[in-house]
């Protein structure tokens, strides 16, 4: 009976061992990945992120330091797509599983998936770990909300925010201005209507002061061009009137619809600032709280 | 430190598919050995080693960069000739002549005189990468140190060489020059490019003149001005570019045609 025992026992010691040992030895690869990249030895940390990486061989532990470990090395290379798989492999018992999850989800968000950043965060917000990061959690939120327009959302996930986390205050107040700011409201038409009566005026009108002050000094020039040679000939009837005529009409009716499209332009422009500006926003906190 | 996740991968390397995934996963045993290494000494041999591994991937600028984390206080005389010389091999290889020279000029502070056959190569590399720089006098003293116990023909042969030697132009001349259109384009040895410089720009020039005796005011100043600024502009900087591009290709002729003979 009690051979039994210590054989059990000799069993559950050794099993443990084991575990720990593969744990340890992950930590090893951990610190050389992190050694790589803060030598900027990227060439050979890219060679370490993409070694085949049999998950049966690992207790859950180690595999999941390897995969953050593979996760972290692709994101600094800037290989977003292969960076945010590996982070939404580590599992929630992990260190790394909020940094994964948060980093995953704004890699998410760069390829452009709103639902897969969502479904992580939703995943996270149900662990234990999640309650020390209530108002990150809603910051991340809010940021999702404002990149897809929806107001509704960003003002439930705006009650979350203290303004008093030095991570994240700043980063607060400026997503409340990205939120009560909107673009002008400009109309094609009217760009169009006035670059027909005083060429530019339509680019200027959208905001493009540069390019509409050059559009009327190149039409006006060829507008004077062709005035010119025709009072001089009296008649329109010669080859400079109509050399300079025809490239005067090319580029005043260029003009007209160069402004017409200056308006689509402008908030094309608009929305890429703004969305530009809401995921810098959200990556910010990231790297003073997982510093 | 032990690696539980680059032990199976080192221990199959031998059965990777590729020669790259070999070459790669070596480089970066040899980091991890450095990484790994508890003392100036180990983590030399194996910077060395990696070395090697990056001349056969054809990193050159990454092999320059891991002689630059080597500790030279902790060099043997052997390693020391090693590591001169595949530090100047290596920026040579890299196409960073101005760090060939400087890593050949410190070898000969630092290697004693009798490491005979590391400094005959480095002679070498030194006359193929002043060379390469245009600096003819120092390219042909080391070339000449190299061949000190060749056979006098062969040393007729590349005197002979550096007696032709290409006269760079400056291309900032060209670009004055081209004050005058056509003229800088000349200077850079593009006859045709010169006649047609000059031919836009004298056209031009006449079409604006004849329109001004005509009164076409406008005609003259917007018309024939606004077209000649910009070849006018455009004609300098292609004046300049050309002359460049002359240097590169006699740069280039002359030292394919040393680097044949030094290497025969």
């Amino acid at each position: 009976m009690s051979r039994r025992i210590v054989c059990i026992v000799a069993a559950i010691v050794v099993s443990l061992g084991g575990v720990w040992g593969q744990e340890h030895h992950a930590r090893g690869d951990y610190e050389f990945g992190l050694y790589l990249l803060g030598g900027s030895h990227l060439r050979d940390a890219q060679t370490l992120a993409t070694l085949p990486l049999d998950d049966t061989q690992f207790a859950p532990a180690a595999l999941d330091t390897l995969h953050y470990l593979r996760g972290w090395i692709h994101y600094n290379l800037r290989d977003i797509k292969l960076s945010t798989a590996e982070f939404e492999r580590v599992g929630s018992g992990s260190e790394f599983y909020p940094k994964s999850t948060f980093y995953g989800a704004i890699g998410h968000l760069s390829l452009g998936n709103k639902e897969g950043a969502k479904r992580l965060l939703d995943h996270f917000s149900a662990t234990p770990q999640a309650d020390h990061h209530r108002e990150l959690l809603a910051f991340e939120r809010a940021g999702i909300a404002l990149l897809e327009g929806d107001t509704e959302e960003y003002n439930a996930q705006r009650n979350h925010f203290t303004y008093t986390n030095f991570a994240l205050a700043e980063q607060e107040r400026i997503f409340d201005r990205i939120a009560t700011t909107t673009p002008r409201d400009l109309s094609p038409w009217v760009a169009g209507v006035a670059s027909a009566v005083v060429p530019g005026l339509g680019k200027i009108y959208a905001g493009n002061v540069g390019e509409g002050i050059a559009s009327f000094l190149l039409v006006g020039a060829f507008a004077g061009l062709t005035a010119e040679s025709w009072a001089k000939a009296g008649t329109p009837n010669n080859w400079r009137t109509i050399a300079y005529g025809t490239i005067g009409s090319l580029l005043y009716i260029g003009n007209i619809f160069g402004s017409v499209a200056s308006v689509k332009v402008y908030y094309e422009e608009f929305e890429t600032t703004r969305s530009g500006a809401v995921m810098y926003g959200l990556h910010i906190p990231l790297r003073s709280i997982f510093r | 430190m032990a690696f539980t996740y680059l032990c199976a991968p080192f221990s199959v390397s031998a059965q990777s598919t590729t020669e790259a995934d070999v070459l790669a996963l070596e480089a970066l045993r040899l980091e991890r050995a450095v990484f790994a290494s508890d003392s100036a000494a180990a983590a030399n041999c194996a910077l060395l080693a990696k070395v090697e591994v990056r001349k056969q991937q054809g990193l050159y600028k990454e092999a320059v960069s891991d002689l630059g984390r080597v500790n030279t206080w902790a060099l043997d005389a052997a390693q020391s000739e090693t590591y001169y010389h595949q530090k100047a091999l290596c920026s040579y290889l890299a196409a960073l002549f101005e760090e060939t020279l400087a890593t050949i000029d410190e070898a000969r502070l630092y290697l004693p005189p009798t490491a005979t056959a590391t400094l005959r190569e480095l002679s070498l590399l030194e006359a193929l990468a002043a060379g390469e720089r245009g600096d003819w006098v120092r390219s042909e003293g080391a070339a000449m140190t190299y061949l000190h116990d060749a056979p006098q023909e062969v040393r007729n042969e590349v005197a002979a060489l550096y007696k032709r030697a290409p006269r760079l132009r400056n291309p900032m001349v060209a670009w004055y020059l081209s004050l005058v259109p056509g003229v800088g384009q000349f200077y850079a040895g593009e006859v045709w490019s010169g006649v047609v410089s000059l031919a836009v720009n004298g056209g031009l020039i006449a079409f604006g003149v004849g329109e001004a005796v005509a009164h076409h005011w406008l005609s003259a100043w917007l018309g024939a001005g606004g077209m000649l600024s910009t070849t006018y502009f455009v004609g300098q900087e292609r004046a300049r570019q050309l002359t460049e591009r002359r240097n590169t290709r006699l740069l280039r002729n002359h030292n394919d045609r040393l680097r044949e003979i030094l290497l025969q």
